[in-house]
């Protein structure tokens, strides 16, 4: 295939290709022939994503005013910026980089490898673009401001530009590279191994961040030399503004140069990666995994669970949660993305050994608010994690057979998040239950804490089903989608049961007869909200189409 | 002319197919049958250079698949069994991006895109996302998406698949019009019917290798059979037809207790 390699970009094909990725992009939430069908909030997923991002780029203007210095504050917030865009490429991989679906369709026609190169990085670029603007543009503005500086705003602007773009350019040739390398039969499976361990530097790049920020920046006022930080990527990119500002030394200027030439070289491996015959190897991976994908039957173990735990829906839904589990790298990661974040803040939580109060012991010392959001947050995602990750599927118009089947659609629904709470919940509830014998000193303590913890999860779980009653695997994909998803699991189960974990905490359960009166509450609220469910749910459900393509 | 030599592609330690060679002449429809799974699909994903062959040739109108992969594609068309389409571009966007792919007169673009909708009857879905399209309606976008650029050589997988009866006739016309015009026409499908009657030449094979080829009479009288159908039977073995519908509807009474 080397003569197509040869062939020049075709800009006629280009403009065509780039055209058809942005209406996809752009599309992939709007309303689908004959019926309207809104994402969350009714805003497409790409937008929520840009917006949440813009919220946080204020935080990052904040960043940069309490650095005191252009190069630590442009260090730290393209630092953030890089492990953001690094996010969205890990989640948003299939449809910002390759897809399996790219080569079936554009391989019969006269395609060149070259173009379609540049067709993918052209994409990745506008939507990294897209991501800086949100996250760059107030901090660079702020940046020039802070310093008084005009020349700083399209300078920083730029430097998260091209962090941006590098770090994108780096996480798509590393998840090609990988594609590449070993066992083609083994490698899907691989590549989903690799996602989640990506997740645990991601989310702990997410996490610890802001905190070094803030250590550094004191450490910086004692006059602390950072220069080993122009070694780090970020630093090479802050060394922009920083030169631009006056600091000019051989330092910052290799590490500038570093930068460029980070680029160039990334620009390099990657016209070699994501080339069209790598399309084809892509497509013809899936290919082979799904021709090659052996189906074994149930273990023994799971499937004596099941016969005496479950309804038929119950059997039905869990065994394809399972088998999904097992050969759909995209819902093993939605799942597994779960684990990095509860270590993660559980570390945040516990490390001051103050977030665990018991809550039947008198209250003399208030325990943090932060640590106690993070330890109790991580309780209540966990489901919504689940729940979210369930409903969508490439494989979503199998969903057929649920509206065909005579089986009743609120327990198809409900049997998902029963299959959280059994397989997820409890399991955490119970290693939650040792740490609080730990904090609290009291096993009976920490078991009716447990009980109020429970009853709380099933409230979340009974919300989420009466608030978007959903069938498994029956909503496709969309760009941003579950990155947007992943903002939404911090923000309900905050409002459901950290907040009321957090008020808890503080004021405690008064006795036996305070803790009696919360758990009746909770106990009413779950009935009512099951009963809610069997009246809502079907109506809801009744509404629902098949989207069958 | 389309020459294929020894043409082989394996996955693994499977041979989708093995040894296979065939010649087509100009102006010839020519059918490719076979039981599923018996290699079609991979035999004509190599035609089009959406898989690569392991071992064999396979040349059009004197080039070769492998090295001028383009030159070959500018004059093919190919119409797959698989809803293969950017679902959030409308059946027009669809119809444009094809003709830009394939370098058409920016002017001749649009008239050329209204005129096949309107005569495949997609006008009223043409500016809809394909999302949302049955699956009629995608298969004739990819007809369309497969012939506007006017190719020479047209490789259809299993075209006639969830079309109406009026459309399935449109298309076998449409497929004689093209072997009238001394075009290629490749032939893919399980209705045997549908293709005896358009038909020149038949290639039936199994397990990735061929087991007969000639006409569709030549086949027919080979075997000692009167139809198609028949012969088809027995060149894959499959001559207990009856006792395994029986064999079938015995089990599932089992399973449901006799309770039908």
């Amino acid at each position: 295939m080397a003569t197509m390699v040869e062939e020049p970009i075709d800009k006629r094909q280009l403009k065509t290709l780039l055209k058809a990725s942005l209406k996809t992009d752009l599309r992939s939430s709007s309303s689908r022939f004959g019926g309207e069908r809104k994402s969350l909030l009714g805003i497409p997923p790409i937008a929520f994503v840009l917006l949440i991002y813009l919220g946080m780029s204020a935080m990052l203007s904040g960043v940069v005013t309490r650095a005191n210095d252009v190069f630590l504050g442009a260090f730290f917030v393209l630092a953030m910026q890089m492990v953001f865009v690094a996010v969205t490429i890990l989640l948003e991989f299939s449809h910002l980089i390759l897809s399996p679906d790219d080569f079936p369709i554009l391989a019969p026609h006269p395609v060149n490898s070259r173009t379609f190169f540049a067709a993918k990085v052209l994409h990745m670029v506008i939507y990294v673009t897209m991501m800086v603007v949100a996250l760059g543009l107030i901090p660079a503005v702020v940046t020039a401001i802070t310093y008084k500086q005009v020349l700083l705003f399209p300078t920083m602007f730029f430097a998260s530009w091209s962090a941006g773009t590098a770090a994108a350019l780096f996480f798509a040739i590393f998840y090609t590279l990988m594609l590449r390398v070993g066992n083609r039969e083994k490698m899907h499976r691989y590549l989903g191994y690799l996602q989640f361990l990506m997740t645990f530097v991601i989310y702990g790049g997410y996490m610890f961040l802001p905190e070094l920020a803030k250590n550094m920046f004191a450490l910086s006022k004692s006059g602390f030399d950072f220069t080993y930080l122009y070694l780090l990527p970020p630093g090479w990119f802050a060394a922009w503004p920083s030169l631009v500002s006056g600091l000019v030394s051989a330092v910052p200027i290799w590490a500038g140069s570093a930068g460029v030439v980070s680029l160039v070289v990334l620009y390099l491996i990657g016209n070699s990666r994501l080339s069209f015959q790598y399309a084809r190897t892509l497509c013809e991976t899936v290919e082979q995994q799904e021709s090659k994908a052996e189906i074994r039957s149930s273990s023994g173990v799971f499937a004596r669970l099941l016969q005496a735990i479950a309804s038929p829906e119950d059997r039905v839904i869990w065994k394809l949660m399972r088998k999904q589990f097992k050969y759909d790298n995209r819902y093993k990661m939605s799942v597994l993305i779960a684990i990095p974040l509860t270590l993660l803040y559980l570390y945040m939580g516990l490390k001051g050994g103050e977030a665990l109060a018991d809550p039947f012991a008198p209250l003399e010392t208030l325990t943090s608010v932060r640590s106690t959001t993070m330890v109790y947050l991580v309780l209540a995602f966990i489901p919504y994690i689940v729940v979210i990750g369930t409903a969508y599927s490439t494989s979503y118009q199998a969903a057929w057979i649920y509206y065909a089947s005579p089986a009743d659609r609120t327990r198809l629904v409900v049997a998902s998040h029963r299959f959280a709470i059994i397989f997820f919940c409890i399991p955490y509830l119970v290693f939650m239950g040792g740490l609080m014998v730990y904090f609290f000193g009291s096993v009976l303590h920490a078991f009716l804490h447990s009980i109020v913890l429970f009853l709380l999860l099933m409230a979340l779980v009974g919300a989420l089903a009466l608030i978007a009653p959903r069938f498994p695997f029956s909503l496709p994909v969309k760009s941003g989608q579950r990155a947007g998803a992943m903002m939404l699991s911090f923000i309900i189960p905050m409002v459901v049961v950290v907040v009321p974990m957090v008020i808890l905490s503080r004021v405690g359960y008064g006795g036996a007869i305070g803790y009696g009166s919360v758990v009746f509450v909770l106990l009413l609220i779950v009935v009512a909200i099951s009963t809610l469910q069997k009246r809502i749910v079907p109506r809801r459900l009744a509404k629902q189409e098949c989207l069958d393509g | 002319m389309i020459k294929v030599e020894n043409l082989s592609r394996q996955y693994g330690t499977f041979w989708a197919v093995k040894d296979l060679s065939f010649e087509i002449a100009d102006g010839q429809v020519y059918g490719l049958l076979g039981p599923n799974g018996a290699g079609k699909s991979t035999t004509v994903k190599i035609m089009v250079g959406m898989l690569a062959a392991t071992t064999g040739e396979i040349t059009i109108n004197g080039l070769n698949i492998k090295t001028d992969g383009n030159a070959i594609k500018a004059n093919l068309g190919f119409v797959p069994e698989s809803c293969a389409l950017y679902e959030n571009l409308t059946g027009r966007e669809h119809l444009e991006m094809v003709c830009n792919l394939h370098h058409l007169p920016v002017e001749g673009i649009e008239p050329q895109a209204n005129k096949l909708i309107e005569l495949l009857d997609l006008k009223d879905a043409a500016d809809k996302r394909i999302a949302g399209y049955s699956k009629g309606m995608k298969q004739k976008l990819l007809v369309a998406g497969g012939i506007i650029h006017n190719p020479r050589v047209l490789i259809l997988d299993e075209p006639l698949s969830g079309l109406d009866a009026n459309a399935q006739s449109l298309f076998r016309e449409l497929i004689k019009e093209f072997a009238r015009d001394n075009r290629i026409v490749i032939f893919c499908s399980h209705v045997l019917e549908v293709v005896e009657r358009i038909c020149d030449q038949l290639l039936i094979i199994d397990h990735g290798k061929k087991l007969t080829e000639g006409t569709p009479q030549q086949i027919m009288e080979n075997q000692s059979v009167t139809t198609l159908g028949e012969a088809f039977s027995r060149l894959t073995g499959a001559t207990d037809i009856d006792d395994q519908a029986r064999g079938i509807l015995r089990a599932i009474e089992r399973g449901n207790g006799n309770n039908g």
